[in-house]
């Protein structure tokens, strides 16, 4: 049973999110609003664009309609309606975000309470812990799985017996395992961080000490008294661990040649096959549905956090 | 054979190369069922000496020599995992801030039900109903009810007795108290001594009682150790000392409480402070406090004599 106190709360939330969101989504439909065959040339030393204000204005009213009536979902692309071809892609690009959202998360919990067993600070885990997510772009770490994935695919390596796993394409399921995984490194390294230093913070409380003094192991100890608070954390920080994972599969699909939601992000931005305007509406619709998943992800984590912080005040 | 033994115990810690002793060769011994009152301004080592006992000092902190026999057996021997099955169940302890010493999210009597889980393999029902018996012997009414509330929902002496609960839930043979009612509202510190008292009778246990509350000692105490600086000042039995305290330091602490037979006037204070464990003077410790510092004091640290019997004290003044 929520509390009124909980259902306050989350109501003052969800407006608050949804005028957020509206703000941004009118950000993005104006910024994907400007056509694509836009450009400025330099002619005897003076900058001319080509085309007017009004052109521009025009362009990014009628992406704004095109996206309120829903006539953007029926824009052909490649002889497929923007509308399936985003519901195509999009259940491909959530099986990879889902399984990376939960390899990192479990990969990072269990290496940040592993990096907390090492008692030296300047453990070799721990010195990595903080170099991979701050030192370590992106595109370098997925195109370093990308490299390992092409490596064991090209001479049939197959791992814990299962066969080789194609380094491109998106035929079947099994072709996201390797989009995941390479999405999932920065994030679990975060979350990983985020677990150590909790660990690490938590152990030197007088609770802890008061549970040792019980005859608590070190496994029960952070089982029952400090997972809690590390769920916590890492919930706080979660819409940036979600932020890092949309970043990175738009990296990881493009490599993998995974044709998701991020992959046609790209498609439709570079590819002359597809005529400007089109590309440019398609453009629009996608960018905009990310915001959409990705508020509405974020929005639900924030809920989830504020009902686990006024129940716990319970 | 007595409960607990401790033999020149010393614990140090280890900073930059260079060794400062928190515990400075402590010995006594304490028998079923007694109270030992450990008194002593704070940093003078009450603290990390029941840690030891616990066998939870952490680095930098190490146990660098003598012996803690509990029940014939010495427990420096033990691996970690043998202390476990010893914490919380027969070597119980509270903390003088039940405020943080209790989970603050877990449920109170979750709290109490994980040691019999631990110690006792009991199943969570049963675990459940014992918890429920423990919050009614320490004075919490609606144990049902209250199982399920979070600490926060405890006044601090109410958190104070579901610290005792935990403690005795396994009915530890000895009960380390550091300084249980320092934090306290003084209005409820003599209910929560009463209940420490009251259950050591009940399950026959022993109590090591850390305080700088000398009326507390006075009225609770069998024995009694004062300790400075890491070192064991005097010790005897608790009507010797208050009827004839050897050391000046102990003096010194005696003149310091307020007395309903003493005539109005100023009360006493120490001089000084209690010297950081990297300051510690050479001879004896308490010398730049003491009135009766000799010349002498600074080279020599005396050693802890027994000036009647059962009566130990450490002061040259002792010697003569």
């Amino acid at each position: 049973m929520i509390s009124p106190e909980i259902s306050k709360a989350i109501i003052k939330k969800l407006i608050r999110h949804a005028l957020a969101l509206m703000l941004l989504l009118v950000l993005v439909l104006i910024i994907t609003g400007i056509p694509q065959d836009f450009n400025i040339v330099s002619y005897n030393a003076r900058n001319i664009p080509n085309m007017d204000l009004d052109e521009i204005a025009n362009a990014v009213i009628k992406n704004f309609i095109s996206f309120l009536d829903g006539t953007s979902l029926l824009v052909r692309i490649q002889g497929e309606t923007a509308g399936s071809l985003l519901i195509r892609t999009a259940s491909k690009s959530f099986a990879v975000l889902f399984a990376g959202s939960l390899l990192a998360l479990a990969g990072g919990v269990l290496f940040g309470i592993f990096a907390a067993r090492k008692k030296n600070t300047a453990g070799s885990a721990k010195l990595l812990l903080s170099l991979i997510p701050l030192s370590v772009p992106d595109l370098l770490t997925i195109t370093l799985v990308h490299l390992f994935v092409l490596y064991l695919y090209n001479n049939g390596i197959s791992l814990l017996g299962i066969p080789p796993i194609p380094a491109y394409g998106d035929s079947t399921i099994i072709n996201a395992v390797y989009p995941a995984i390479s999405i999932s490194i920065l994030p679990a390294a975060y979350i990983a961080r985020i677990t150590s230093g909790v660990i690490e913070e938590d152990m030197t409380k007088l609770h802890i000490l008061a549970a040792r003094a019980k005859g608590c192991s070190r496994f029960v100890i952070i089982r029952d008294h400090i997972l809690k608070n590390v769920l916590y954390k890492i919930l706080s920080a979660y819409p940036a661990v979600i932020g890092i994972l949309f970043s990175s599969l738009v990296i990881a699909e493009r490599l993998f040649y995974y044709k998701g939601m991020a992959f046609y992000l790209i498609f439709l931005r570079t590819s002359p096959l597809i005529p400007a305007y089109e590309a440019g509406v398609a453009f629009s619709l996608f960018v905009s549905i990310l915001c959409v998943i990705y508020y509405l992800i974020y929005t639900a984590l924030d809920v989830i956090k504020s009902i686990l912080l006024i129940g716990t005040r319970k | 054979m007595p409960l607990l033994k401790v033999q020149g115990l010393k614990t140090y810690f280890y900073i930059e190369n260079s060794e400062y002793p928190a515990v400075d060769d402590v010995s006594f011994t304490l028998d079923e069922g007694r109270i030992l009152a450990v008194i002593g301004e704070s940093g003078s080592g009450k603290s990390v000496m029941s840690m030891s006992i616990m066998g939870l000092i952490d680095p930098p902190g190490k146990i660098s020599g003598g012996h803690i026999i509990f029940k014939g057996e010495d427990l420096l021997e033990k691996t970690e995992r043998q202390m476990r099955r010893i914490r919380g169940n027969e070597i119980s302890m509270i903390y003088q801030d039940p405020m943080s010493a209790l989970d603050p999210l877990n449920k109170a009597g979750d709290q109490i039900s994980e040691a019999l889980m631990i110690h006792k393999k009991a199943k969570k029902r049963e675990a459940r109903s014992i918890a429920f018996e423990s919050m009614r012997s320490v004075g919490i009414s609606d144990a049902e009810k209250r199982y399920d509330h979070l600490p926060e929902h405890f006044s601090g002496g109410m958190r104070q007795r579901l610290m005792i609960a935990v403690a005795i839930s396994c009915k530890p043979s000895l009960l380390i108290a550091d300084e249980p009612t320092t934090a306290l509202d003084v209005t409820i510190q003599a209910d929560i001594l009463d209940l420490i008292c009251h259950l050591k009778d009940e399950i026959n246990m022993s109590v090591i009682l850390n305080t700088h509350d000398l009326g507390i000692v006075a009225k609770m105490a069998d024995d009694i150790i004062v300790m400075y600086c890491g070192q064991i000042m005097e010790s005897a039995p608790c009507k010797e000392l208050f009827d004839d305290p050897r050391n000046p330091y102990t003096r010194k602490l005696m003149s310091c409480i307020p007395r309903a037979d003493k005539e109005k006037g100023e009360l006493d204070t120490i001089k000084g402070y209690v010297p950081h464990l990297t300051e510690l003077p050479k001879g004896c410790r308490f010398r730049n406090r003491c009135d009766f510092a000799k010349a002498e004091c600074a080279v020599v640290n005396p050693k802890l004599v027994e000036v009647k019997k059962g009566h130990f004290s450490r002061c040259i003044l002792n010697d003569r």
